[in-house]
């Protein structure tokens, strides 16, 4: 699977969808739309926001599935909450 | 296995750690006890002419407590979330390294050495040391010096898992913990032990 770029590789900034298509009938739109928040996190938290609600939230049973500590889960998950956050401001 | 070694805290779950941390410190009253050492503070170690099993288990136990209660502080003060458990198994894991250190004193060998050397304790004498004192002494010295790295390494490893810290400010907080944590036991074993 191909990798969402979510910054510009020349300057940094957030990148925007600009273009969108429909691979049925080859209609396309054009715009400017800022990417959801979970698409500009990182692919290793993406991955891991998925499994966290795959585990319906439980931090323990996500910690066992990848044999890690509690605290070391829980850690992650507060990182990534405040990249959110900072996403968001 | 340098997880195992450094970070085991960010594996293994705290009731393996738990486990494990009881066990050594057992065994690391015993070894004490067996080879006539004393920890009388969590950075202090002395030799002694007779140890006895129950006031070695004492001394481990007034070390981790007093590590617990300091790096307990520290981390809620830094991070809500810190939970007391996973501070209970950094400080019971950290010291198993120092219960190395007594293996040096097989046979009372660092005891009668640093009591030889102590009669040469003079500035006209300091030349005339026996050369078979000296080494010994400064191969314990330099054990002591890595297993003393290892053991705040894994010390520093474990409260940062626990308690989410990041930056300098929190590396400060938590050697003033140590300190603290150090200066208590030193007084608590004094006092009641």
């Amino acid at each position: 699977m191909k990798k969402l770029p979510v910054n510009c590789p020349s300057c940094e900034s957030p990148l925007v969808a600009s273009q969108l298509s429909c691979s049925e009938c080859e209609t396309v739109i054009s715009g400017s739309y800022s990417l959801p928040i979970l698409l500009q996190l990182s692919k290793e938290d993406q991955d891991f926001i998925f499994e966290f609600i795959l585990t319906s939230g439980s931090l323990k049973k996500m910690a066992a599935k990848m044999e890690k500590s509690y605290p070391t889960v829980r850690n992650k998950l507060d990182d990534i909450l405040e990249k959110i956050n900072n996403l968001k401001n | 296995m340098k997880t195992l070694l450094f970070k085991p805290f960010e594996k293994y779950s705290e009731q393996k750690l738990l486990i494990t941390g009881i066990i050594a410190t057992l065994i690391g009253a015993l070894v004490c006890n067996a080879l006539n050492c004393r920890f009388i503070g969590f950075l202090k170690m002395t030799f002694i002419d007779e140890a006895f099993i129950g006031k070695s288990i004492l001394d481990n136990i007034i070390i981790v407590s007093c590590l617990t209660f300091f790096l307990f502080l520290a981390g809620k003060y830094i991070y809500k979330k810190t939970r007391l458990i996973d501070i209970i198994v950094t400080a019971i894991i950290a010291p198993i390294p120092l219960y190395l250190l007594p293996i040096f004193n097989i046979n009372n060998t660092i005891k009668t050495t640093t009591e030889n050397i102590l009669q040469y304790s003079s500035t006209e004498l300091a030349h005339q040391i026996p050369t078979e004192n000296i080494i010994p002494l400064v191969l314990f010295g330099l054990f002591s010096l890595l297993i003393l790295i290892w053991c705040i390494a894994l010390l520093y490893n474990g409260f940062k898992t626990a308690s989410n810290t990041k930056g300098t400010k929190a590396i400060v907080i938590f050697g003033i913990a140590l300190v603290l944590a150090d200066i208590a036991s030193r007084y608590v074993i004094f006092h009641l032990n």
